[in-house]
C-alpha cells in the first residue's frame, strides 16, 4: 500500500481521525473560545539576511561590474506586485510562489539610525530602541486591545534570541519536543490548587515578599502572577497533543504554534530559523544559495503546514495569523578591497526586506524599494552622506499615501520620508489594536511612524 | 563631552525594567546550593533528574551567549516557569519525603540525621525548635529573614499536627523550595 502524502494525513487529522495535528480543542471550542481569533507569527532569519537573496536582488551585470557580490549565478526575475511594482527576486525564492497572494513584500526598510551591531538593530527590531527596552510582542496581547489575553504573550519553538527586552517574562522557549514531554508529566501531576492548605501557605509567603518597594518585591510579584496564571497554562499544556514523530521540524514547530494559539496558552510566537546569515567572510559568503535554500524551504513548510491546520470548520490557521518574516538588518553589496568573486559582506541597516502577511494584511503587494538597482544607477546626497563608500543599498524615500517608492535622489536625509521598522510594528500594532500611545515614532520630537494603511485589508 | 551624555540618556533611557526585578537564580545554581547543604561532596545532588522533562532547565534561568555578550534568559517568573518549578520541585519534595522510609538521594551525614529527627513527625522531638531550625537552615540557608522561619513552622505545627511523616517532611520541603528567598537571586 502505498504511504499517504503528508496533505492526507493532515486532512486525516484535520476530520479528527488523528491526533497528528489535532488539538483536544475541537473546532466548534476553539470556535467559541475565540470571537474574532487573530494570533501573530514572527519569523526570525537571525545574523542579518541579505535581501538580494530573496525579494530585493540585483541583475547580473551589476556583479560583473564589481558593485555586488551574486554567488547564486543566476539573474533575478520580476516579482510584480498587484499595485504595479515589480521587485527583482532570486530564484532561490521559488518555493514561495505558493504564496505569492497571500503575503506583500516590503523593500527599502529603514532599521536602526546609527547603529549597525547585531543586538543593536535586534533589539530595534523589537523595542524601537538600540538599547532595548519594551518589545512589541507582549503588546500584541494586552486586556485593553480588546481580546482576552493569552495564558502567555508568545511562545518561542526555536533558540533563544539574542536581544535586550524587558517584558519578554511571558515569552516562553518551548519546543516541540519538551512541550511533548512536559504535557505528558503534567497530565500525571495535579496542578498547583487554590483552597489546599499547602498551596496557600506557599502563595501567601510569596504575596508577603510581593509588598513594598525594591528588586525582591517585584521577583516576588513576578511570581505572583506567575502561581495566578499557573494552574490553567498546567491545564492547557496538559492538552498538547505530542508531534507526529515522522513529521518534519517545521511540520512540527506549526503544529506546535497552532495548538497553543487555539488553546489560548499564547497570542503570538516567534520562530527563529536555524540558519545563521552573518557572512563578513568569502567564505561564509559562498555558502548564501544553500543557506537560503534551506531557509526558504523552512518558510514555506512552515505556510503550508498552517495552511493545511485547521483552526475551526471554517478557517485554517493561516486564515487567523499574522506572519512577519524579519531579519535585524540588510547587508552591504561587497566589503571594500576583496575581489567580487571572493567577497563577504557587512551589515547594512539603512535597507532590509520584511514579509508581511496572512490576517488582516493585503498580500500579493510589493511595497517600498532600495536604490543603486542597477550599475548604471546614481547614489542620492543622502545616501553618499550615510554610506560614503557606496557599499550599501539604501531605502528610497516613500510616498505613503500613494504606498510607492519615489524616484528622486534628495540631498539630505530625513526620516520622515523613508519607510521604518517603526511603521512595520505601527501597522502591525493597528491590525491588533494597539493603543496608539504604544506606536514607535521616528525619532525624538518626530512623530509617530506611518501606519501603512495601503497593506491593511 | 557631549557623545557621551547622549549616550548615557539613551542607555538610561532604555535601561531595561527586568534589571529592576529579581530573577530565577536557575535550575543549576539552586541545585549547587542544596548540593552544597545536604549532599555529600562526592555525590552532588542534581535536580534535572527531578525535572518533568528533559531540557526544561533552560525555562528556568540559565545564562545564554551570544558573541560577547552573555546574557540570563527567561530568569523572570511567569506561569509557564512556575509549573515548572512546581513540578519540579513537587517531585524533588516527595523523594526527600519518602526517604523518611527509604533513602532515595544520597545525603551528607549531618542532614541526614536532621532528617531523621524530622521524620519521627508527629513525635514532639520532631516539633521542637532545634530540629524545625536545623531543618530549615539546611534547605533554606542563612538568606531568609526570621519572619519567614516563623511564618513555616508555625503553619506545619498547625495544620500538619496529626499527619504523617512522608507527607509532612514533602510538604515542609515543597513550601521552603517554593519560597522566594529561595528560588529568586538577591
Amino acid at each position: 500500500m502505498k504511504n499517504p502524502s503528508r496533505r492526507q494525513i493532515l486532512k486525516y487529522a484535520a476530520l479528527g481521525g488523528g491526533t497528528l495535528l489535532m488539538p483536544r480543542l475541537a473546532p466548534r471550542e476553539a470556535r467559541a473560545a475565540h470571537t474574532d481569533p487573530h494570533f501573530f507569527l514572527l519569523i526570525v532569519l537571525n545574523g542579518g539576511a541579505d535581501p538580494a537573496y530573496m525579494f530585493d536582488a540585483r541583475p547580473l551585470s551589476m556583479t560583473r561590474a564589481g558593485r555586488i557580490q551574486n554567488y547564486l549565478g543566476q539573474e533575478p526575475f520580476g516579482w510584480r506586485g498587484h499595485n504595479g511594482i515589480t521587485a527583482l527576486a532570486s530564484p532561490l525564492v521559488k518555493p514561495l510562489l505558493p504564496f505569492r497572494d497571500w503575503f506583500s513584500v516590503l523593500n527599502g526598510v529603514y532599521m536602526t539610525p546609527g547603529f549597525d551591531g547585531h543586538l543593536q538593530n535586534m533589539n530595534f527590531l523589537f523595542a524601537g530602541n538600540p538599547f532595548g527596552g519594551e518589545s512589541f510582542i507582549p503588546h500584541l496581547n494586552l486586556a485593553e486591545n480588546g481580546q482576552p489575553p493569552a495564558s502567555l504573550d508568545a511562545v518561542s519553538p526555536s533558540d533563544a534570541l539574542g536581544v535586550n527586552v524587558d517584558n519578554h517574562s511571558a515569552v516562553v522557549s518551548l519546543n516541540p519536543w519538551a512541550a511533548s514531554a512536559l504535557a505528558a508529566k503534567l497530565k500525571q501531576l495535579r496542578p498547583i490548587q487554590s483552597g489546599d492548605p499547602l498551596a496557600e501557605f506557599m502563595r501567601g509567603r510569596v504575596r508577603a515578599n510581593a509588598e513594598g518597594p525594591g528588586r525582591f518585591a517585584a521577583g516576588a510579584q513576578r511570581m505572583l502572577h506567575g502561581l495566578d496564571g499557573a494552574p490553567e497554562v498546567h491545564r492547557q499544556l496538559a492538552k498538547l497533543v505530542p508531534p507526529h514523530l515522522e513529521a518534519e521540524p517545521e511540520q512540527q514547530t506549526a503544529d506546535l504554534i497552532s495548538q497553543c494559539f487555539r488553546q489560548s496558552i499564547a497570542r503570538a510566537a516567534i520562530y527563529v530559523l536555524p540558519e545563521f546569515f552573518d557572512v563578513h567572510s568569502a567564505e561564509q559568503a559562498k555558502t548564501q544559495p544553500k543557506l537560503f535554500t534551506t531557509a526558504i524551504a523552512r518558510l514555506a513548510e512552515i505556510l503550508e503546514a498552517l495552511d493545511e491546520t485547521p483552526f475551526d470548520a471554517q478557517r485554517s490557521m493561516i486564515d487567523v495569523t499574522t506572519i512577519m518574516v524579519a531579519s535585524e538588518f540588510g547587508r552591504t553589496m561587497r566589503i571594500a578591497d576583496a575581489p567580487i568573486h571572493a567577497t563577504g559582506t557587512n551589515h547594512n541597516s539603512l535597507s532590509n526586506s520584511i514579509l508581511l502577511g496572512g490576517k488582516g494584511i493585503r498580500g500579493g503587494l510589493v511595497v517600498g524599494a532600495s536604490d543603486l538597482a542597477n550599475e548604471r544607477a546614481q547614489a542620492s546626497g543622502a545616501h553618499r552622506a550615510l554610506d560614503p563608500a557606496l557599499e550599501k543599498t539604501m531605502g528610497t524615500p516613500f510616498d505613503f499615501a500613494a504606498m510607492r517608492p519615489i524616484p528622486e535622489l534628495p540631498d539630505e536625509f530625513d526620516i520622515e520620508d523613508h519607510l521604518t521598522i517603526g511603521s512595520v510594528i505601527n501597522t502591525v500594532y493597528a491590525l491588533f489594536n494597539v493603543s496608539q500611545s504604544r506606536y514607535r515614532s521616528l525619532g525624538r520630537n518626530l512623530p509617530a511612524a506611518p501606519v501603512l494603511h495601503g497593506l491593511l485589508a | 563631552m557631549r557623545p557621551l551624555a547622549v549616550f548615557a540618556l539613551l542607555f538610561g533611557l532604555a535601561a531595561p525594567a527586568a534589571a529592576q526585578t529579581s530573577q530565577f537564580k536557575g535550575l543549576a545554581a539552586v541545585s549547587r546550593e542544596l548540593s552544597t547543604r545536604i549532599a555529600p561532596k562526592h555525590a552532588p545532588l542534581e535536580l534535572d533528574r527531578f525535572l518533568p522533562a528533559e531540557d526544561l532547565d533552560v525555562l528556568l534561568g540559565s545564562w545564554t551567549g551570544f558573541g560577547g555578550e552573555h546574557n540570563f534568559k527567561n530568569g523572570v517568573p511567569n506561569s509557564l516557569n512556575m509549573v515548572i518549578w512546581h513540578a519540579t520541585l513537587s517531585r524533588f519534595a516527595a523523594a526527600m519525603g519518602e526517604s523518611c522510609a527509604t533513602p532515595r538521594m544520597e545525603f551528607h551525614p549531618r542532614f541526614g540525621a536532621t532528617l531523621q529527627k524530622v521524620c519521627a513527625w508527629p513525635a514532639p522531638k520532631a516539633q521542637s525548635e532545634a530540629t524545625l531550625t536545623a531543618f530549615w537552615l539546611a534547605l533554606m540557608g542563612y538568606g531568609a529573614p526570621e519572619a519567614e522561619y516563623v511564618a513555616w513552622r508555625d503553619f506545619f505545627r498547625a495544620a500538619y499536627a496529626g499527619k504523617p511523616a512522608a507527607e509532612t517532611v514533602a510538604a515542609m520541603t515543597l513550601a521552603i523550595a517554593m519560597n522566594p528567598h529561595f528560588l529568586l537571586h538577591k
